[in-house]
């Protein structure tokens, strides 16, 4: 952070109060302030097990005549649902078929998941393959089936990895008993007997029902369900195998309150040929030097660079030009309330040849900012490679001052390297002061001219490509070249998507589905506020270089920028197809519960 | 035991002192994590697979590399010098160092052709670090950047790998720092360079190795290991030791077999360790994963069959252990256990095989 939590939340909050004070306000009449809460004494007619119960041949999840208008009321009982499934999926998980039992009503009516009927198969890249069932025609069943078909679908797999019930769009019904019907995305993970990877993914419409203070499923009807499978997963994660696994303290045990947002850097630290990595950590750091055999050594003490430790971006140059990497690493420092400085500065590690000395402050590779990513180019091709410092915000000392273009973050700096003997500041300028809140940047020749030039992405803001003017300035011509991507910027990589030859530019956002779940209750629709949060929300963008040289955002139809909460996007041909290829770090935070807050 | 995690914690380490001078988290936000809350938790890491026209089809589910744990900076790298890109992924809590071995490709597939290309600038910093790349071939033109820091705090390797697929070769041309466009001409598939500016390209020596395969899904013992006793249940719960001296004292072999009642797969497999218990030829240790209340699904499952097995159940009370005893928890994780396995082991409780899946013969 400085994570961006306390700004989210606020985010949220702002949200709703937007929320609230317009539908407050121009939707609902006063009268309905109460609504879904109201007492009345017509009792439950679905309380008790149904005796007389007959199971229908059809199932269609009727929706709310009456339905609850009030937003906020509708995402608490949205919210409430979400997590009282989340345990049911956790039970599933478990494969606790039993336990499973209390979810389902004794009067439920719906389609099995699991079960055999008509569908088809279709070819995925990579001989993959998609199936897609014939949903319409999936037998309905009460409870006892339709747990049986779902203990019969995940009972036949090696291993369920996960199950996830999603809370796409909600409505409940006023009065009592109160009910809804749910837009639920249900996801099942996990590999078949052999260790191929399966993915069942059904979209339903559910009807909940509250019964005795919780919600129970009472009918089920599907709107799409596919299964995708291979016959061995495109990777296989050999951590501990290569000597590589650290653990952590996960969120929620005493202690883990101390963390920033730890990049990774790759190089050849020793000359040997063979790719070494670099990260920092809450209370060491960690140099895994790579071994021929396969396997990695943890070496940061040999070579002086396992402490200080903390830090976010590390970077390996040459900075001296005398053929070895040096380490650059950034971290979060902030003057406190009494002016006393808080957090570490930069820090700046030379290579000796056989270890790290850290001169940091010597060579003037220091300062005390809110450091992100930093990003090697050298933009005076003065033949001394620079470096670029993304700056975020100082949360405890000031909140963003505002959500869609936010100015008060750090300062971003530009670290002239002064002939690989020391250096200086010079982003004011160079024009690449910018206060905005700053998480990451790219450097690449977009426009072939020969100067590196400078893509900017910025939490609670716009992108920012500057242009290298070839005379140690840079110009901000986004909006000019169609890349001026509204969003809550995290990472961004150059790449050419499309073999054109073209350099084109991924950028990863945030994305929400509680924060689009929400939007898309708002009524007005069209206001820039509502657009503008949207694309806050939307998620990550592929910009395409056209002939002339200027971009164009591509449909999110074209794929590869679904990827929730992103973050670290990498942009390679992952398959040597000759086609680049996306992977994306996503999520935000993971506690001990699945429910999300 | 095998595994070779490093468990230490990370907190334990840290003072007080440091996490009141670290912690940028306002008092809500500590809250939320020390609680152990999640928001926005439990999201995967994506694959997306470019089809060439800027497209892209979304394979994360059958990646094996989408991770739920809460990723941050990444970098991809062939570690392993086969040919294709690795991909490290540094999280923020619990298990934070991944590192995935890239399987699409058996190793020399037809199809997996690659061209390796490190850079020496001389106009300029001779790392070249900036340069536009652009990789020509049947596929099209692809376009890559040697770029150091970028996506998020993250710092690439200085090699650039581009796939030539069924292609014998790719024709290659540099855009150096400073403007100099420097056509090199066509390179073979399969191999690595240094491209010099102005000069020959240099032929990097392949340095190929195994990232070695990780242990069975699940398992944290692997084959060697000594499993002098473990701990189980029987159906009611109570503590029972499993000592293979003792059962195995006649030489033969002990199929410790995991499965539960609702795998098809694992009671297929039953009535053939049933002949080869019943024939002598092994010691067959039933280890149920069902949860208490499904324990009599599969002793009813067992009773029919009416097998010499000897039949234990895991249990989510801890049991006792004294010296040198192991529990499910030093064996098992439960959470990724894969059944049916079976642990082949001698009479000293050494693990001679794991056969992931079922038993064929």
């Amino acid at each position: 952070m400085s994570n961006s939590l306390r700004n989210v939340l606020l985010l949220q909050s702002a949200l709703w109060l937007f929320l609230c004070s317009s539908c407050s306000k121009t939707e609902l009449p006063s009268s309905e302030s109460a609504e879904g809460e109201a007492p009345t004494s017509q009792p439950s007619q679905a309380e008790e097990v149904m005796p007389g119960f007959v199971l229908p041949q059809k199932v269609s999840v009727e929706a709310p005549s009456e339905p609850i208008v009030l937003m906020d009321v509708v995402e608490d009982y949205s919210e409430e649902v979400a997590n009282r499934f989340v345990a049911f999926a956790y039970e599933l998980k478990r494969r606790d078929f039993g336990a499973a039992e209390e979810w389902i009503a004794e009067d439920f009516a719906g389609q099995a998941l699991f079960a055999d009927y008509k569908s088809e198969v279709t070819a995925l890249p990579l001989n993959a393959s998609l199936e897609t069932f014939a949903h319409e025609e999936a037998p309905v069943v009460g409870k006892g089936d339709w747990l049986a078909s779902i203990k019969e679908g995940l009972g036949a797999w090696e291993h369920v990895d996960a199950v996830v019930f999603k809370v796409k769009g909600a409505e409940f019904q006023k009065g009592k008993p109160l009910w809804g019907k749910v837009r639920f995305k249900l996801s099942f993970l996990g590999s078949s007997v052999g260790g191929g990877p399966e993915a069942v993914t059904i979209w339903t419409w559910a009807r909940v029902e509250k019964r005795r203070g919780k919600w129970s499923l009472t009918g089920l009807e599907l709107t799409s369900s596919q299964t995708e499978r291979r016959a061995a997963p495109l990777f296989t994660e050999v951590s501990t195998s290569t000597g590589l696994a650290h653990s952590g303290v996960r969120f929620g045990k005493q202690g883990n309150t101390l963390f920033a947002w730890q990049g990774v850097a790759g190089g050849d630290v020793n000359g040997d040929g063979l790719w070494d990595l670099f990260m920092t950590s809450q209370t060491r750091n960690f140099l895994y030097l790579a071994q021929a055999d396969g396997s990695f050594e943890e070496s940061a003490e040999e070579w002086g660079v396992r402490k200080p430790a903390g830090g976010t971006s590390s970077l390996f140059l040459d900075f001296d030009n005398d053929g070895d990497q040096d380490l650059f690493v950034s971290d979060e420092g902030w003057q406190g309330p009494n002016g006393q400085t808080q957090g570490n500065p930069l820090r700046l590690f030379v290579n000796q040849g056989d270890k790290y000395e850290e001169q940091g402050a010597k060579l003037g590779f220091t300062g005390i900012m809110p450091a992100y990513t930093l990003t090697a180019l050298d933009y005076d091709m003065d033949g001394f490679v620079d470096v670029f410092v993304s700056n975020y915000g100082v949360q405890n000392k000031e909140n963003n001052n505002d959500w869609l273009n936010a100015t008060n973050g750090g300062k971003n700096v530009l670290f002239r390297n002064n002939g690989g003997k020391g250096f200086s500041d010079v982003a004011p300028a160079a024009g690449l002061d910018d206060g905005r809140w700053t998480y990451a940047s790219a450097a690449a020749d977009f426009d072939g001219d020969g100067d590196t030039d400078l893509n900017v992405v910025n939490d609670y803001g716009v992108n920012t490509l500057l242009e290298n003017q070839g005379d140690g300035t840079f110009v901000n011509r986004s909006e000019e070249w169609g890349i001026g991507d509204r969003g809550n910027g995290m990472g961004t990589m150059w790449g050419d998507f499309n073999s054109d030859g073209r350099l084109d530019l991924y950028v990863a956002n945030m994305s929400s589905t509680a924060g689009n779940r929400i939007l898309k209750r708002m009524k007005s629709q069209d206001s820039e506020v509502v657009k503008g949060l949207f694309k806050m929300a939307a998620g990550n963008s592929i910009f395409i270089q056209k002939e002339d040289g200027s971009f164009e955002v591509q449909p999110g139809s074209m794929g590869g920028v679904g990827a929730s909460w992103a973050w670290c996007p990498l942009t390679f041909d992952m398959d040597l197809d000759g086609h680049l290829d996306i992977y994306n770090c996503s999520g935000y935070v993971t506690g001990d519960s699945a429910e999300d807050t | 035991m095998a595994s070779s995690v490093e468990s230490g914690t990370e907190a334990s380490i840290a003072s007080e002192q440091e996490v009141n001078n670290s912690s940028f988290l306002s008092f809500h936000s500590s809250q939320m994590f020390t609680d152990g809350l999640s928001f926005s938790g439990f999201e995967r890491n994506k694959v997306f697979i470019g089809k060439g026209d800027g497209s892209f089809s979304d394979l994360s589910n059958l990646s094996g590399a989408d991770t739920p744990n809460d990723s941050r900076g990444a970098l991809w790298a062939d570690f392993d010098d086969d040919g294709d890109a690795d991909i490290f992924v540094h999280n923020v809590q619990r298990e934070r160092h991944d590192l995935y071995r890239n399987d699409i490709h058996e190793p020399g597939s037809p199809a997996a052709g690659f061209l390796k290309l490190r850079l020496r600038a001389t106009t300029l910093q001779y790392e070249g670090i900036g340069a536009t790349v652009t990789v020509s071939g049947p596929w099209g033109k692809t376009s890559q950047v040697m770029s150091r820091g970028a996506g998020f705090n993250s710092c690439q390797v200085p090699e650039l790998i581009f796939g030539l697929g069924a292609s014998k070769s790719g024709r290659v041309q540099v855009t150096w720092p400073g403007g100099v466009v420097e056509d090199f001409g066509s390179f073979d598939a399969r191999t690595r360079w240094t491209l010099v500016e102005g000069g020959e390209p240099v032929a990097i020596a392949a340095q190929p190795r195994t990232l070695p395969d990780p242990l069975s899904p699940g398992l944290k013992v692997e084959s060697g290991d000594i499993l002098a006793k473990m701990v189980f249940a029987d159906k009611d719960g109570n503590r029972v030791v499993l000592d293979p001296a003792e059962l195995a004292a006649d030489g033969k072999p002990i199929y410790l077999n995991l499965w539960a009642s609702y795998c098809p797969g694992c009671i297929a497999e039953l009535p053939l360790l049933k002949r080869k218990a019943e024939a002598g030829e092994m010691h067959v240790v039933t280890l149920s994963m069902d949860r208490p209340d499904a324990i009599s699904d599969a002793e009813a499952i067992l009773d029919k069959l009416d097998a010499p097995f000897t039949r234990l159940y895991i249990t989510e009370q801890p049991l006792d252990t004294s010296g040198g005893e192991v529990t499910t928890e030093d064996l098992f994780d439960l959470e990724r256990l894969a059944i049916p396995s079976t642990l082949v082991l001698n009479s000293e409780g050494r693990i001679q095989t794991i056969i992931r899946g079922p038993i064929r013969k």
